[in-house]
C-alpha cells in the first residue's frame, strides 16, 4: 500500500509529492518551530539550513510516511532544531507541536547530510546556468534535448556542463575509479 | 515569495547531488553483482538499479552519439570535454550540404564527424565516397582512392581506418557520419586540415544507391588544445629475458607500445589473443598489432590518459609467457 495515502491529495501532483505547494505552504510553520524553540538564538545560515534538511529529510522518507504531514515536519524539525542547538551549545525548548514522533522513526541521513552541505558549499560560485541544468537534468528528470531548447542553447554544451559539474561532485563524493574494465 | 524560490532551488540541488551519489553506487553495484555471477556460479541475488543509472547513460549516450565511429578511449576523452566543435555552415552543391560538426585529435588518433544535409526527404543514408582530406603541409591525411606510394614523404599520415557502422539519420534531411583514422606516429603537427569531397553515396528508402559527383572544398583549423595534446611515456622497468625495448605512449585517445624482442617472435600463429596490459585496477586487451620476427607494435583503442594513469603498467605476452614491466617517465 502506498504510504502517501497517508498525505492530502492536496500536496500530490500526478501521484507524487508536489514539493512546491509543500515548500510553500510549510516553510512558515517550520520557521515558527525553530524560532520558538531556540528562543530566536539561531542565525539566519542556520535557519534556512534547518529549512533545506526538513526538507530533504522529508524527501527521503517520503515513502515511510505514516502520519499526518504537519505532524512528521514538526517531528523532524524539532530534532534538526535540537541537533543544532546542542551543536551551538543554544538552550531550547523542549514543547511538543501537534503529534511528534519519536526520533528512532525516521531517517535523519546525518552523514548524507553533512556530505552534501559540504559539497554545497563547494558549489557556492556555480553559475546560475549550470544550477539550473543540473536541477532540471536531475530533480525534474528532463531531457538533454529539452532542457537545451528551454534554455536556448546546444545540446552538446548541456552535455558538456553536466559532465563537469557531476565529476566534480563525484570527486568530492570520492565516488568510482578512473579505470575501467 | 522570492526567499522560497531560493529555498526552493537548492532544495532540488541537494536532490541532485543525492540522486549523483546514488547513481554510482548502483552503478558499483550492478558490476560487482555480475562479477559475482560470473565468478562464483551462484545466482545472485539482482539489485535493483535504480532510475539513477538512467541519468548517467543519459549524458554517457549523448556522448557516444557525436561518433559514430569511435573507440572506448576516445568516447572518454570526449565526455571529459576533449573534442573540438566546429561551428561553420554547410557548404552546398548539387543540392547537398557537408561540414565538418567535431572532431577529436592527438599524436594518434584523427575521428572526425560530417554533418550532411538534403532536401529530398526519401534518403536513407548518406556518406562521403570520394575525398580527400590533407593538412597545411600539403601532406596527405588521407584519401579514397587507393595510390601507391612511392617514397615514404609520399605516404598518407594515416594507418588505419575506423568507418564501420553507418551513417545516422538525425532528421528527416540531415545524417551524420564519423571516420576514425589511426595516425602513423611519424605525423608532423600541421595546423589545418583540407576536405576535398569529390563525391557522395546516397542510399534511398527504396534502398536504390546512387553516387552524385560534385565539388564541396572547406577547411578546418585545429585548435590549440588539440595540437598541443600531451603524451606519457612509459619504458622499461627492468630487464625481461625475452625483450630488448619496449615503450609505451599513452595519448588522450589511446595507447601504443612499441618493442624489440630478442628471441624470435612467432609469426607462425595467432597471438593477438594473448596479450594484455594491465594496471593495479584494469586489464585492457590488445587491439591490433603489427609485427615481425624482432619487433611488434600493439594498440590499445581502449586505454588512455582520461582513462588510466598508474605509475606502472604490466604488459603480458602470452606466446613468450613472460610479463614486461613499464614505468610511466618523470616529467
Amino acid at each position: 500500500m502506498s504510504t502517501l495515502k497517508q498525505i492530502n491529495d492536496y500536496y500530490k501532483i500526478n501521484n507524487e509529492l508536489d514539493w512546491n505547494r509543500i515548500i510553500d505552504d510549510f516553510t512558515p510553520y517550520i520557521n515558527t518551530i525553530i524560532k520558538n524553540m531556540s528562543n530566536d538564538k539561531l542565525t539566519y545560515e542556520d535557519k534556512e539550513e534547518i529549512l533545506l534538511d526538513v526538507f530533504f529529510i522529508l524527501w527521503k522518507n517520503k515513502e515511510n510516511i505514516l502520519t499526518s504531514l504537519n505532524s512528521y515536519i514538526a517531528g523532524i524539525t524539532r530534532n534538526l532544531v535540537r541537533e543544532k542547538c546542542k551543536k551551538k551549545k543554544i538552550t531550547y525548548d523542549i514543547s511538543n507541536y501537534e503529534d511528534v514522533l519519536t526520533d528512532s522513526s525516521l531517517d535523519m541521513s546525518t552523514d548524507e547530510r553533512v556530505e552534501i552541505l559540504q559539497i554545497e558549499n563547494s558549489f557556492k560560485n556555480l553559475k546560475e546556468i549550470d544550477f539550473k541544468i543540473v536541477n532540471m537534468f536531475y530533480y525534474s528528470s528532463k531531457s538533454i534535448k529539452d532542457i537545451a531548447k528551454e534554455l536556448n542553447i546546444s545540446k552538446f554544451n548541456v552535455a558538456n556542463r553536466l559532465s563537469r559539474i557531476r565529476k566534480k561532485i563525484k570527486k568530492q563524493l570520492n565516488i568510482g575509479g578512473k579505470n575501467e574494465k | 515569495m522570492k526567499n522560497n524560490e531560493n529555498i526552493k532551488n537548492k532544495f532540488k540541488f541537494r536532490i541532485a547531488i543525492s540522486k549523483i551519489k546514488e547513481e554510482d553506487t548502483n552503478i558499483m553495484n550492478k558490476k560487482f553483482n555480475n562479477m559475482v555471477k560470473k565468478g562464483c556460479g551462484i545466482a545472485a541475488c539482482l539489485i535493483v538499479v535504480s532510475s539513477g543509472v538512467v541519468f548517467a547513460k543519459d549524458i554517457e549516450n549523448y556522448f557516444r552519439s557525436l561518433f559514430n565511429n569511435s573507440s572506448k578511449s576516445i568516447d572518454v576523452a570526449v565526455e571529459n570535454g576533449y573534442i573540438q566543435k566546429e561551428e561553420k555552415d554547410y557548404t552546398y552543391d548539387k543540392n547537398i550540404g557537408i561540414k565538418v560538426d567535431n572532431l577529436v585529435l592527438d599524436d594518434l588518433n584523427l575521428d572526425i564527424s560530417f554533418n550532411f544535409e538534403i532536401k529530398e526527404e526519401n534518403v536513407k543514408s548518406i556518406r562521403l565516397n570520394n575525398f580527400i582530406i590533407t593538412n597545411d603541409n600539403e601532406k596527405i591525411v588521407y584519401q579514397s582512392e587507393f595510390k601507391t606510394a612511392e617514397t615514404l614523404e609520399e605516404l598518407p599520415l594515416y594507418n588505419s581506418v575506423n568507418w564501420i557502422n553507418e551513417p545516422v539519420k538525425l532528421t528527416d534531411t540531415t545524417f551524420t557520419d564519423s571516420i576514425l583514422f589511426g595516425l602513423r606516429p611519424e605525423k608532423e603537427d600541421f595546423q589545418e586540415l583540407h576536405f576535398d569531397i569529390k563525391s557522395v553515396d546516397i542510399v534511398y528508402t527504396d534502398d536504390k544507391r546512387e553516387v552524385i559527383d560534385g565539388t564541396w572544398k572547406f577547411n578546418v583549423t585545429i585548435n590549440d588544445e588539440m595540437r598541443q595534446s600531451e603524451n606519457v611515456i612509459y619504458t622499461l622497468a627492468e630487464s625481461n629475458e625475452y625483450i630488448e625495448s619496449c615503450t609505451a605512449t599513452m595519448s588522450n585517445t589511446g595507447t601504443i607500445i612499441e618493442l624489440t624482442s630478442k628471441v624470435k617472435i612467432p609469426t607462425d600463429r595467432f597471438i593477438q589473443d594473448s596479450i594484455f596490459l594491465s594496471s593495479n585496477s584494469a586489464t585492457y586487451e590488445g587491439g591490433y598489432i603489427d609485427f615481425n620476427e624482432e619487433r611488434m607494435k600493439i594498440h590499445f583503442e581502449n586505454v588512455g590518459n582520461f582513462i588510466e594513469n598508474a605509475d606502472i603498467l604490466n604488459l603480458h605476452l602470452g606466446f613468450f609467457d613472460t610479463t614486461v614491466v613499464l614505468i610511466k617517465e618523470s616529467t
